[in-house]
């Protein structure tokens, strides 16, 4: 079921890209840098799909971009969170915790009972 | 557009930007980790991803493109649930054929009276220019001799004139009844309905005319020449609605009038019936009714329409008018003739939201209730029927549930299903309305000016807005169960949970369905009742197989005395037409025409007076009384006096002889017919009481009968007398015979032509002879709005009764085919074959049995409020409760019989291997 897969992985890529704008305006690139390495490398996004997923959400009203001047003093599109952001950070980030929880419990078990 | 085009630059080249600072990045950093700028470049994009494909898809995110996205989404969506609802359907052919079938039922009923409604009640006279601010003037006063108010439309002439001069209205118009009138001659003779109309009528309304123009001022005015404008269908029937028709004059007796033009298609003037042909009041009214009518207070033959002066409220126009009126009036008032307390009012032009709607507007509002019923009926079996289907698809629900459907989108899919089916029941409802509503039309409002075809595009809309509703209204509560079902419970497999709680649900609904169709059982009831007492009523004389016969002479017009011999020649021919048993000319006729005359009793000083006015006198010729079959319980009857010429003589009916002489003997007793009258007319009998006005009077009106002969003899004697010329020609119309009435053997409407041939050929002289059925003319026109109730509230009831059968019948035979395990051990622990059928029927039974309680309690709690269209029966009357009762337990019993039979051979062996 490609729909489904589609669905889970745009909700992990949001949640990934709204916790990296939680600290402060960034722009695509510094976006792109901080989950590389945050992660370490270890989820493979594509750049290009970081970008949709920020054009998508400034559109959703979860954040809003405005251009600025970069560290290296250059023309650079800034997004930031808006309050419906940070509120669709904390819900995503709540039940992903939950789901995660969750899973570890099961994993730790011992195995099923024969 | 050209902005828009710059956005859209705008966009790209901000996405431009913003990528080409991220690569540029990218490489830099890149680079600094010790990359040559080729790698560093390729690497780039080797992260980014398809690069040509991320760039359309954030262009097409950003450049407000993202709308309609959004929109092509949806579109999408529903385009999807719509196929999966579409598939669905087709899976279960015969339930959805069901579901169609009933909202076609509950839509077509709805659609077909709407029609009706709308043209009675919804919509104001069609050709009507700014309707809202036209009022019909209603006269409200103390009428002494009914001992009630009374808001009566018809005035005098000067009433009228008096109105014009108002500052309030921008312009009066005044039109009388409908007259009927005979246009050419011999074979090509056709009858017409003509109204006469004042110039400031066509103004006051805003009519345009289809063709030609409309009368003007001078055109209606004494002495001017006569000019007439066709309505639409005449000049389509009698011209071939030829432009050439203007011009050509046409004669109904009073010389020419030159045809000026043609009404609007469909107008009637502010009332519903057929007009065919306008004529000015001043010259045809003059000519028709007598110059003196066009004076004075004394003659009430025009009924006004106002149009409110800019600003004008009703309540000043009330005011004005109300103050005029009753200065108009102050002789009388100040005599005591006239009530002081008289009011003028200006009331809404669409005559059902007026003060005294006609039966029939009446009778229309209840059958726009009546049909919501029907709907409502039929929308309880189909959401009902969806509930059915959504148990059989409760293993998919689960499923779906499971894969993360959202409880949103099932409960949508449901409402799209309902939707789709009630939009082809929607469709099924128009073709039905097509034709019920115009066989609704012919039968039950034949002389309504309809402006449309039965079916028009209000009632398109209507349709569809109806499918909406009803579709949503169905998908409510079978949406609900759906979306509430439990994935895992329902995958687990235990039918506990949906099904039991929808198994409740539908029961209820049957209750509801069978309760509904009792309210409208019981209404149908009440309606036949009365209808059927109606019909029973013993007139006091025999209506069926009379006929009214109508000689048109040639103008001018006949002398009274000419036209006596006349009449009198033609009753004795038609006396001797095969199938003619009796014939007789007439001045009065019930339910026609009957006055009161100055008149003194022997032994009285004056008469008393009685609730319904009179005594009324009939002057009719020799044979009236046998021709309409009427009882003399005492005396005798007319024979001896075939002639006249003979001593005055009368005969009085019963109510007038317990006014008079209560407890007398009456036969020889005097009257004094007329002013001063010193002539003795004699009583030789008593009549049996018959009908005067209408068929329901409270009580018998007092009458009696004298010979029209007689009557000429004493009112030629009574002129002689005065001395007073003028006044020859108004009292010896009291002399002059209105009719013949005709009884025939058996069919009255076959004989319509052999009896107009028999006197056109004896009688050359004559332009026509119009000849109709006493019952079609004047008694089934009483009997319409008991006609209209019993026959929709018995079609709809039986609808009704049909669709509550199925339901009941879908419910069992649904719990049967669920409760197969069940039933199967049943009959495998012993049970016989009574004891099934009986436990499916007597489910059936319980839930009429509720159905009905609870609708004969609604039944009771609504009937009252028909009681004044009822008549002779009681709103709660038991006996008709009682059948519907019955009624509706045998049907009960009906629909359970093949589920019951299906019950009682579940052979056990298969039952409890199934699963």
């Amino acid at each position: 079921m490609p729909d489904q897969n589609l669905v889970l992985l745009q909700g992990t890529l949001d949640l990934v890209v709204l916790k990296a704008l939680e600290s402060g305006a960034q722009h695509g690139y510094g976006v792109a840098r901080w989950v590389r390495e945050v992660t370490e490398g270890a989820i493979a996004i594509e750049d290009g799909a970081l970008y949709t997923a920020l054009h998508r959400m400034e559109r959703r009203g979860w954040l809003e971009s405005s251009w600025g001047v970069s560290e290296n003093n250059r023309k650079a599109k800034y997004y930031a969170l808006t309050r419906a952001g940070r509120k669709q950070l904390e819900r995503e980030a709540g039940t992903w915790g939950r789901y995660a929880d969750a899973v570890f419990k099961v994993l730790a078990t011992r195995g099923a009972p024969a | 557009m050209i902005r828009r085009m710059l956005r859209l630059r705008d966009v790209e080249r901000d996405l431009d930007e913003e990528l080409r600072f991220h690569f540029e990045s990218v490489v830099e950093e890149l680079m600094r980790g010790g990359r040559s700028r080729g790698e560093a470049e390729e690497e780039a994009r080797r992260r980014f991803g398809d690069e040509d494909r991320y760039r359309r898809e954030l262009t097409r995110i950003d450049h407000g493109a993202s709308v309609r996205l959004r929109w092509s989404e949806r579109w999408d969506a529903i385009r999807q649930t719509a196929r999966f609802a579409a598939r669905g359907l087709a899976r279960s052919p015969g339930l959805s054929l069901g579901i169609v079938l009933a909202f076609a039922l509950g839509i077509g009923a709805n659609a077909t009276v709407f029609g009706i409604v709308d043209r009675l009640l919804l919509s104001p006279p069609a050709h009507v220019a700014e309707p809202e601010s036209v009022r019909r003037i209603l006269i409200d006063r103390y009428i002494s001799f009914l001992e009630r108010r009374v808001q009566g439309s018809t005035i005098a002439y000067d009433d009228y004139a008096e109105l014009t001069a108002l500052p309030a209205f921008a312009s009066v118009g005044a039109y009388s009844g409908r007259r009927s009138l005979t246009l050419g001659s011999g074979a090509e003779a056709v009858p017409v309905n003509a109204v006469m109309v004042t110039a400031s009528f066509w103004e006051t309304l805003g009519v345009r005319p289809a063709v030609g123009r409309l009368f003007e001022e001078e055109e209606d005015r004494a002495g001017a020449a006569g000019v007439a404008v066709l309505s639409w269908g005449l000049w389509q029937r009698m011209l071939g609605g030829e432009t050439s028709a203007l011009g050509r004059t046409i004669d109904f007796g009073q010389g020419p009038y030159t045809i000026v033009g043609v009404a609007p298609e469909g107008f009637a003037g502010v009332n519903l019936l057929n007009v065919d042909l306008w004529l000015p009041a001043h010259t045809a009214g003059a000519a028709l009714q007598g110059a003196d009518w066009l004076q004075g207070r004394g003659a009430y033959w025009l009924n006004a329409v106002a149009r409110l002066a800019p600003g004008a409220t009703v309540a000043v126009a009330e005011a004005q008018a109300t103050a005029a009126h009753r200065a108009g009036r102050q002789a009388n008032i100040e005599r005591g003739f006239y009530d002081a307390e008289v009011r003028v009012l200006a009331t809404p032009l669409i005559a059902a939201r007026g003060p005294n709607p006609s039966a029939e507007s009446r009778v229309a509002r209840w059958l726009g209730g009546v049909s919501a019923i029907v709907l409502l009926i039929a929308c309880v079996n189909i959401a009902n029927l969806l509930l059915a289907r959504g148990v059989r698809q409760r293993r998919e629900t689960g499923i779906r549930l499971a894969l993360g459907v959202s409880r949103a989108r099932l409960l949508g899919q449901t409402v799209v299903e309902a939707l789709l089916l009630a939009l082809m029941g929607a469709g099924a409802a128009l073709l039905a309305a097509q034709w019920g509503g115009q066989a609704l039309r012919n039968v039950l409002l034949p002389d309504f000016a309809w402006t449309a075809g039965a079916v028009g595009s209000r009632i398109v809309v209507f349709c569809l807005l109806l499918a909406l509703v009803a579709g949503v209204v169905a998908a409510i509560m079978p949406a609900v169960a759906t979306a509430r079902g439990d994935a895992a419970r329902i995958l687990r497999g235990t039918s506990g949970g949906i099904t039991s709680s929808t198994m409740r649900t539908r029961a209820l609904l049957t209750v509801a369905q069978a309760a509904l169709s009792v309210v409208l059982l019981v209404g149908a009831g009440l309606f036949v009742r009365s209808l059927r007492n109606v019909q029973q009523l013993d007139l006091g004389f025999d209506p069926d197989g009379l006929l009214i016969v109508r000689p048109v002479e040639d103008s001018p017009e006949l002398q009274p005395g000419e036209r006596l011999a006349l009449f009198t020649r033609v009753a004795e021919r038609l006396g001797a037409v095969p199938g003619v048993t009796g014939a007789t000319y007439t001045r009065g006729a019930p339910f026609y025409t009957s006055y009161a005359e100055e008149l003194r009793a022997e032994g009285l000083d004056s008469i008393p007076s009685h609730t319904g006015g009179g005594p009324y006198v009939f002057a009719v010729g020799p044979d009236y009384l046998e021709t309409m079959r009427m009882r003399i319980v005492r005396g005798r009857g007319f024979d001896e006096d075939r002639r006249g010429g003979g001593p005055p003589v009368t005969l009085i009916n019963e109510a007038m002889a317990r006014l008079l002489w209560p407890g007398q003997e009456v036969v020889g007793k005097c009257l004094y017919i007329g002013d001063d009258a010193t002539a003795c007319t004699t009583v030789i009998g008593v009549v049996a009481d018959a009908r005067r006005g209408s068929l329901i009077e409270p009580d018998a009106h007092p009458q009696y009968f004298v010979r029209l002969e007689q009557e000429a003899e004493r009112t030629r004697l009574t002129a002689d007398d005065s001395g007073d010329g003028t006044r020859i020609g108004v009292y010896s119309e009291k002399a002059r015979p209105e009719m013949l009435l005709v009884r025939v053997r058996d069919d009255a409407s076959g004989m319509l032509q052999r009896v107009r041939d028999a006197v056109l050929a004896s009688e050359p002289r004559l332009r026509y002879v119009n000849v109709t059925t006493l019952s079609e003319e004047l008694i089934q026109p009483q009997m319409r709005a008991w006609t209209l109730g019993a026959t929709m509230f018995s079609v709809f009831g039986g609808l009704a009764l049909l669709v509550a059968a199925l339901g009941l019948y879908s419910v069992l035979a649904f719990d049967v085919a669920q409760r197969t395990r069940e039933i199967g051990l049943r009959s495998a622990l012993g049970a016989d074959t009574g004891a099934l059928l009986g436990m499916v029927v007597r489910r059936a039974v319980l839930m009429c049995a509720a159905g009905v309680t609870l609708g004969l309690a609604a039944a009771a709690l609504l009937s009252p409020r028909v009681s004044d269209l009822l008549y002779e029966t009681a709103p709660r009357d038991p006996a008709t409760m009682a059948g519907v009762a019955v009624v509706l337990l045998a049907v009960a019993v009906l629909a359970s019989g093949a589920p019951a039979w299906r019950a009682a051979r579940v052979d056990p062996n298969i039952a409890l291997r199934a699963e």
